[in-house]
C-alpha cells in the first residue's frame, strides 16, 4: 500500500518535472554557468540591465511570435523599433508633449504594421519577402527623419519608461509583462487567438470554416508594428537618444526567442509564455557572454551554437 | 430509406481543356439514405461532388434542394445550405483542441464577446455523445488517430447541421475495427434523417452500407440500382463496362532468366505490408491496384525515397542494403514517378540539361562538363526518342506532356539503366503520344531492360504486361498471368471481392 502511495507520488512528480519547459532548466544552467566565469554577473545592477535589455526584447517576441504562429515571419520589426524612436524623439524636440509623442510613435509602428499586413494578405506574397522589403524600407524612413544622425531624447520624465524602476521592478519588465499578460489573453479567450492558431495550423481548413484569413493577417501584423513601436520608444528612453539604427537585428533575437520557446516554424503552434523564457535565455546569453569577457566573435559564434543547440533538444523531447 | 427527395443533380456537364470530365450526369438523393457513388479512377466521382459543393462550375445542367434550383457559386454556400463534404485530405488544424476545431469560425461567445470554453467544451462534447463517439474534447487534434479525426470531421459537419453528407473514400485509411466505428456513426447519421453521398470503390462495404449505388464510368452515368437487388458482379462489369477488345501489344515474353528486380518480405509502417515481387530481365510487370492501395508507396521505398522497416531489395542479384536514390541510380536503376512536374522533371532548366542530370558523375568524372558533348547526347536522344522539341536547349516547362514523359524517360537511358520503375507512365499524356511512350517500353524491355509499371488504367496494365501483381491495403493479394486474365478479374482482388490467393 505505502510502495503504491509512493509510486504514484514519483509519477506525479515526474509529470510535474515533464511539464516545466526545458526553458526553465536553460535559464537555471545559464545563470549558474555564469556566476562562475564573471563574479559581477549576479550582481544587482547587472541583474537590472538583463531585465531592462531582456525587456525590451521581449517585447518585440511576441510581433515575432504572433508572425509565426500564423505561419509567416515578421523581418521588419527592428526596423520599426527603429523608426518610432525616431518619430518619438523628433515629435518631442517638436515640442509635443511625452504623451501625444509616445502615441505618434506607437501609430507610427502601427500603421507600418498593417501596410505589411494589407500587402501579405492581398497579394499572397511570403511574408519573408514582403517584410524584408519593409524592413529595408523602414530603415531608410528612420535614416531619412533622422537625417542621419542621432536625436537625443533626454526629458527626464520619459526616461523612466526605460530606466526607471517601483520599487526593485524596473518600469519596462512592468510593461512588458503587461503585454504578455494582455496577448496571453486573446490567443487564449478570443476567438481572434483560436483564428490565428488556425491560420497558422491549417489555413484552407480556417478558410473553410469561414474565417478571413486576410482579417487575421492583418490584424497580426498591426499588431506586431504596435509592439516594436513599444519597444522602439522604450529602447530611445533607456539610451535617452533615438539612433534611427538602434533595432537592427533584434528582429533575429525575436525569431530565435519564439523558436527556442517551442514554436514551430511551420505555424500553428506554440506559446506565448515559452516565447518569454526564449527572450529571457537569449537576454541572459548576451548579458552573459559579454560579462564573461568573451570577444564580440567568440560571443556571437557561442549564441548561435546554443540556440541551435536547445531547439535541438527540445526537439528530440518531443 | 425511401422518403422524399433532397438532391437532384440533373444533365450535369464539366469540360476541362480537352476532357469532358462529366458528361450528362443524373444523380438523385433520398432523405435518410446512403447513397454509393462508385467507379474506377478518373470515372468523375470526385468532379461531380465539387460541381454538387461549387468548387466546380458546370457548363450545363442544375442543381436541386428539395425541389428548388440553385446555383451553388463557393463551398461557403453549399455548407449555409446543409451540405457538408469531409474529403480524404482532411480539413483540421493539428494543434487546436477536437472542440475548438468542431467549431471553428462559429465560436460560441460570452456577452462580452469573448469565447464562451464553457458552451465551446458542452456544445462539441453533446454533437460526439449524439454520435456515441467517445473522443476527449479537450484534446489536440494531432494527437488523434486517422479514424478519430475523422469522427471529428463528422461531428464538425453534423454541428453545421447538415442535411446532406458527402464522404469521399472515407474508409481509404481506416482498419477494419475503425471502420465498424464509422459505419455505426453512419447508422446513427441515418436515423437521424441525415442523407449521405459516400464515395468508394471499395465492393465489399457497399453491401454493408449503401442502399442505392450510382455507377458511373468515364464521366457518364451508367444506372442507379438497389443495392440488395444487384450482384456484385453486375457491379463490376458496369464499372468497367464492356470489354474493348484491344491487341496485346506485347507479342511474346522475352524475358531472360535472370532477375533486374527481387524485393523479398518488405515492410514498412503500415502501409506496406509483406511485399515480394520480382522482375525479369526483359520483363514488364504490371503493378495494379486502386488509389491509396499502396502502388506509389511501394515504388518509393524500393527506390530509397522512403525508408523500410525491414525487407530485402535486389538490383541485378546484389542485395542493396541500405537503399537510397544514389545507390539504386549506381546499380542502374531508374524510376519515372507519377507528377512528372513536381518529381520527374527540373522545369525551368533546359531540355538537355534534364536529360543529363542523372548522368553527370558517369558522363564527366572530372566534374568539368564538355557542354558540346552533353549537347550531343541530348540531341541523340531527341532524335531516338522522336521528341517533339526543336532544340535541346528549350525549357522543359514548354514541352507537351507526352515530350516530358520522353526527357524523363531519356535521363534514365542516359544513365544506362536496366531496371526502371514506371508510376502512371501515361498520365494526362494524350492519345498518340501514350501509344508511342508504350512502344518505347516494350522495346526497351525488348534490349533486356526489367520494368515495372504502376497504372491505374487497366487497358494499358493488360496490354503492355508480362505478369501482373494486384495490390490491396498494402500488400500483393494476388499475381496474374496478363495474356489469360481480363479486367474483372484485375478488379475483383483490388477490390477485395475475392479472397486472397
Amino acid at each position: 500500500m505505502t510502495s503504491e502511495n509512493v509510486r504514484v507520488r514519483n509519477q506525479t512528480l515526474a509529470a510535474f518535472f515533464r511539464r516545466i519547459p526545458g526553458n526553465i532548466y536553460a535559464v537555471a544552467l545559464l545563470l549558474l554557468v555564469f556566476r562562475f566565469a564573471s563574479p559581477e554577473f549576479l550582481n544587482l545592477s547587472n541583474l537590472l540591465n538583463i531585465v531592462q535589455q531582456g525587456s525590451i526584447l521581449a517585447i518585440v517576441s511576441i510581433g515575432s511570435f504572433l508572425a509565426i504562429v500564423s505561419h509567416g515571419i515578421d523581418l521588419s520589426l527592428g526596423a520599426i523599433v527603429g523608426l518610432a524612436g525616431i518619430v518619438v524623439a523628433l515629435a518631442m524636440d517638436a515640442g509635443l508633449g511625452i504623451v501625444p509623442a509616445c502615441l505618434l510613435g506607437l501609430l507610427a509602428g502601427a500603421v507600418f504594421g498593417a501596410l505589411n499586413g494589407f500587402i501579405i494578405a492581398r497579394t499572397h506574397i511570403n511574408p519573408f519577402i514582403v517584410t524584408l522589403g519593409m524592413m529595408g524600407i523602414g530603415e531608410g524612413l528612420a535614416l531619412v527623419l533622422a537625417k542621419g544622425s542621432t536625436i537625443s531624447a533626454g526629458n527626464p520624465i520619459f526616461k523612466v519608461l526605460g530606466g526607471g524602476t517601483v520599487g526593485l521592478l524596473p518600469v519596462a519588465a512592468l510593461m512588458a509583462i503587461g503585454c504578455y499578460i494582455i496577448f496571453n489573453f486573446v490567443l487564449k479567450r478570443t476567438a481572434l487567438g483560436t483564428h490565428i492558431y488556425a491560420i497558422g495550423g491549417n489555413e484552407e481548413a480556417a478558410i473553410l470554416s469561414g474565417i478571413s484569413a486576410h482579417r487575421i493577417k492583418l490584424v497580426v501584423y498591426s499588431f506586431n508594428g504596435l509592439l516594436a513601436g513599444l519597444a522602439g520608444i522604450v529602447m530611445a528612453s533607456r539610451l535617452g537618444a533615438a539612433n534611427p539604427s538602434q533595432g537592427i537585428g533584434i528582429e533575429f533575437d525575436g525569431i530565435a526567442a519564439a523558436v527556442v520557446g517551442g514554436a514551430s516554424l511551420a505555424g500553428g503552434k506554440g506559446s506565448i509564455w515559452g516565447t518569454l523564457g526564449g527572450a529571457v535565455i537569449i537576454a541572459i546569453l548576451r548579458n552573459g557572454l559579454n560579462m564573461a569577457g568573451l570577444p564580440m566573435a567568440l560571443q556571437m559564434v557561442i549564441l548561435g551554437l546554443i540556440i541551435v543547440a536547445i531547439v535541438t533538444i527540445d526537439s528530440l523531447r518531443s | 430509406m425511401s422518403g422524399s427527395e433532397v438532391l437532384r443533380l440533373e444533365g450535369i456537364v464539366k469540360e476541362f481543356p480537352g476532357v469532358k470530365a462529366l458528361d450528362n450526369v443524373t444523380f438523385d438523393l433520398q432523405a435518410g439514405e446512403v447513397h454509393v457513388l462508385l467507379g474506377e479512377n478518373g470515372a468523375g466521382k470526385s468532379t461531380l461532388m465539387k460541381v454538387l459543393v461549387g468548387v466546380y462550375h458546370p457548363e450545363a445542367g442544375h442543381i436541386f434542394l428539395k425541389g428548388q434550383r440553385v446555383r451553388m457559386e463557393n463551398p461557403r454556400q453549399a455548407q449555409d445550405q446543409g451540405i457538408a463534404i469531409i474529403y480524404q485530405e482532411f480539413n483540421l488544424v493539428p494543434h487546436l483542441t477536437v472542440a475548438q476545431n468542431i467549431y471553428l469560425g462559429r465560436e460560441p461567445r460570452t456577452k462580452i464577446g469573448l469565447v464562451d470554453q464553457r458552451r465551446l467544451k458542452s456544445e462539441a462534447r453533446r454533437v460526439l455523445d449524439f454520435l456515441k463517439i467517445d473522443i476527449d474534447v479537450n484534446a489536440p487534434v494531432y494527437t488523434l488517430g486517422v479514424a478519430q479525426q475523422q469522427l471529428v470531421e463528422v461531428a464538425k459537419a453534423l454541428s453545421l447541421e447538415a442535411g446532406i453528407l458527402v464522404m469521399d473514400e472515407p474508409t481509404a485509411t481506416l482498419s477494419e475495427h475503425e471502420i465498424g466505428q464509422l459505419f455505426a456513426t453512419i447508422q446513427t447519421l441515418k436515423a437521424h434523417g441525415v442523407s449521405i453521398i459516400y464515395i468508394s470503390h471499395r465492393l465489399q462495404e457497399i453491401k454493408i452500407i449503401g442502399d442505392r449505388v450510382t455507377v458511373l464510368r468515364d464521366g457518364r452515368t451508367v444506372g442507379t440500382r438497389s443495392v440488395a437487388e444487384t450482384e456484385l458482379e453486375t457491379l463490376i462489369q458496369m464499372m468497367v463496362g464492356r470489354e474493348i477488345v484491344k491487341k496485346r501489344m506485347r507479342k511474346s515474353c522475352t524475358a531472360l532468366p535472370d532477375e533486374a528486380l527481387k524485393v523479398a518480405n518488405l515492410n514498412r509502417g503500415k502501409t506496406l505490408r509483406d511485399i515480394n515481387l520480382m522482375v525479369h530481365q526483359g520483363e514488364i510487370v504490371g503493378l495494379a491496384g486502386l488509389v491509396g492501395s499502396g502502388r506509389t508507396e511501394l515504388a518509393r521505398a524500393i527506390y530509397g525515397i522512403d525508408r523500410i522497416d525491414s525487407g530485402e531489395i535486389y538490383i541485378m542479384g546484389q542485395r542493396i542494403r541500405h537503399p537510397s536514390p544514389q545507390l539504386c541510380i549506381r546499380h542502374e536503376m531508374g524510376f519515372l514517378p507519377e507528377n512528372r512536374k513536381e518529381d520527374g522533371l527540373a522545369l525551368i532548366l533546359p531540355l538537355k540539361d534534364n536529360i543529363i542530370q542523372a548522368s553527370l558523375r558517369k558522363l564527366f568524372p572530372s566534374g568539368i562538363l564538355n557542354l558540346s558533348r552533353e549537347r550531343d547526347i541530348a540531341k541523340r536522344y531527341v532524335r531516338e526518342l522522336a521528341m517533339a522539341a526543336p532544340e535541346v536547349a528549350r525549357i522543359a516547362k514548354f514541352l507537351s506532356g507526352g515530350t516530358q514523359q520522353k526527357v524523363v524517360l531519356a535521363k534514365w537511358l542516359c544513365t544506362q539503366s536496366r531496371m526502371l520503375i514506371f508510376d502512371e507512365p501515361t498520365r494526362g499524356i494524350d492519345v498518340g503520344a501514350k501509344e508511342e511512350i508504350h512502344s518505347l517500353m516494350n522495346n526497351l524491355a525488348g534490349k533486356g531492360v526489367g520494368i515495372l509499371m504502376i497504372s491505374s488504367e487497366l487497358p494499358e496494365i493488360l496490354t503492355l504486361s508480362d505478369r501482373i501483381y494486384v495490390m490491396r491495403e498494402g500488400t500483393i493479394v494476388h499475381e496474374l498471368d496478363a495474356p489469360t486474365t481480363t479486367q474483372e478479374e484485375i478488379i475483383g482482388f483490388a477490390a477485395g471481392k475475392r479472397a486472397a490467393a
